[in-house]
């Protein structure tokens, strides 16, 4: 090979990129040839350079929280915007099924309550008193106390309403947080069973805490239609007047 | 085994980890990766686009990428390797839609007062070296970026950018020649 072949080879000798045949060729050549040992001193110094100019400068930069930013869920940014609609919707629904489900209407579709084998005739409204009713059967909802409304709440009862108890929700998540466990408690007089005084999660179990100011309240009431003890539950966002939260408060309204 | 190696497969083993974790949905744990390798994925795009703005856009719009194809991400290699070829793509994509450069521009930029330095080159005629590279068209500063840079084989820039060995050996040859002439300084 002539020296000429040799010059082109030799910056691909000093990348590394020649096969060994070729490589330990070159090797030979430059220990013999004082121009083409130039050429590669020279064309290993370039190499250094290019290598060293690149580098002289190594900039800084923190890119962390926005790319973090970025790539975080949108919905976590607007969840106040979006739960608290959410929890008027869901509170309104609630309170508008129960009404049609149980409103003592004579066009009221009979049985909705009931399941399909035991369908219930129209609404017929009984005014008792709480304690005219007794001895519930098993598969009934167990007695609770009566309990009057908070004056900041209206109440419009529409059927015979046996027992009720309005209880405060008990909120597991800070305010705005996402949804909270809903949990009420609520216990018969017939203290001798225990089971009476468990814990109940109630359906829906979770509901969209409410901003502040204000709080989820729980109406749980047992009605009567043509003599069927049928429970109802309606959630409510109330204003938080009161700094108390109200649980296991309870009285009988009579 | 060196202490070079262990390093490495240290890191390797650490960002494994961390992939396991934002895989399994601790998004935040994203975050230390970035951390880990914002600087060299920053420099390496400010190499590529020799803007500092264009490389800030492009280092974010890389780690965003990285985090959406992280799945695809098999273990095999470095995260760094994959993570480079990223980096590569969207700078080069980046530098091509922003502001082309053909070679026919080089004679504008070549410096023909550049002195002769026999010794080893002083910080100001690397600093000037470094200028050219940046004023070199984009299809030849990226091989002198990605060959001197960041030390890539023929084999694996051939594979990044998608173009033949033999290709790439010419053209780097050519931007060689182009430093050589407009520096002087490299004469063979």
């Amino acid at each position: 090979m002539t020296c000429e072949v040799y010059e082109d080879l030799i910056p691909v000798y000093v990348d590394g990129e020649l096969d060994r045949q070729n490589a330990e060729l070159v090797e030979a050549h430059i220990n013999q040839c004082e121009s083409c040992k130039d050429a590669y001193q020279q064309a290993a110094r370039f190499r250094e350079d290019i290598s060293s100019a690149l580098r002289m400068h190594q900039f800084k930069i923190d890119v962390v929280s926005a790319v973090v930013e970025q790539i975080q869920p949108k919905h976590s940014r607007t969840s106040a915007w979006v739960w608290i609609p959410a929890a008027a919707v869901l509170v309104l629904a609630v309170c508008l099924f129960a009404g049609l489900q149980l409103a003592p209407s004579k066009t009221a579709s009979p049985g909705t309550l009931s399941g399909k084998h035991n369908p219930i005739p129209a609404p017929h409204i009984n005014i008792a008193k709480a304690d005219q009713v007794s001895n519930p059967t098993k598969h009934m909802e167990r007695p609770i106390q009566l309990q009057s409304a908070p004056k900041h709440i209206s109440k419009q009862p529409v059927l015979q309403i046996l027992k009720a108890k309005q209880t405060v929700a008990i909120i597991t998540a800070p305010a705005g947080s996402g949804q909270a466990q809903i949990i009420m408690k609520y216990t018969d007089n017939d203290r001798s069973d225990p089971q009476n005084d468990n814990q109940y999660p109630l359906a829906p179990e979770a509901l969209p805490v409410p901003s502040p100011g204000q709080k989820i309240v729980a109406e749980n009431e047992i009605v009567s239609i043509s003599g069927r003890r049928l429970q109802r539950v309606c959630y409510r966002i109330i204003e938080d007047t009161d700094s108390e939260i109200r649980m296991e408060e309870s009285h009988d309204n009579n | 085994m060196c202490e070079g190696h262990k390093a490495l497969e240290n890191d390797l083993l650490i960002d494994q980890q961390i992939i396991g974790l934002v895989n399994n949905g601790k998004i935040d744990a994203f975050g230390e990766l970035v951390a880990r390798y914002q600087v060299p994925v920053f420099n390496l795009a400010y190499s590529l686009l020799t803007n500092r703005a264009d490389a800030e856009d492009a280092t974010q719009d890389v780690f965003l990428r990285a985090y959406k194809s992280l799945h695809t991400y098999t273990g095999q290699g470095l995260f760094w390797s994959w993570l480079r070829r990223i980096t590569v793509n969207i700078c080069i994509r980046q530098a091509q839609s922003a502001k082309p450069i053909y070679c026919d521009d080089m004679d504008t930029f070549i410096d023909t007062d550049s002195e002769v330095c026999e010794s080893i080159i002083c910080s100001e005629e690397l600093e000037e070296l470094r200028t050219m590279i940046y004023r070199l068209p984009l299809q030849y500063r990226s091989l002198i970026v990605l060959k001197y840079y960041e030390d890539m084989s023929y084999a694996e820039i051939s594979e990044i950018l998608g173009e033949s060995v033999s290709n790439i050996q010419v053209r780097l040859f050519r931007a060689r020649k182009m430093l050589q002439e407009s520096a002087k300084v490299y004469t063979l």
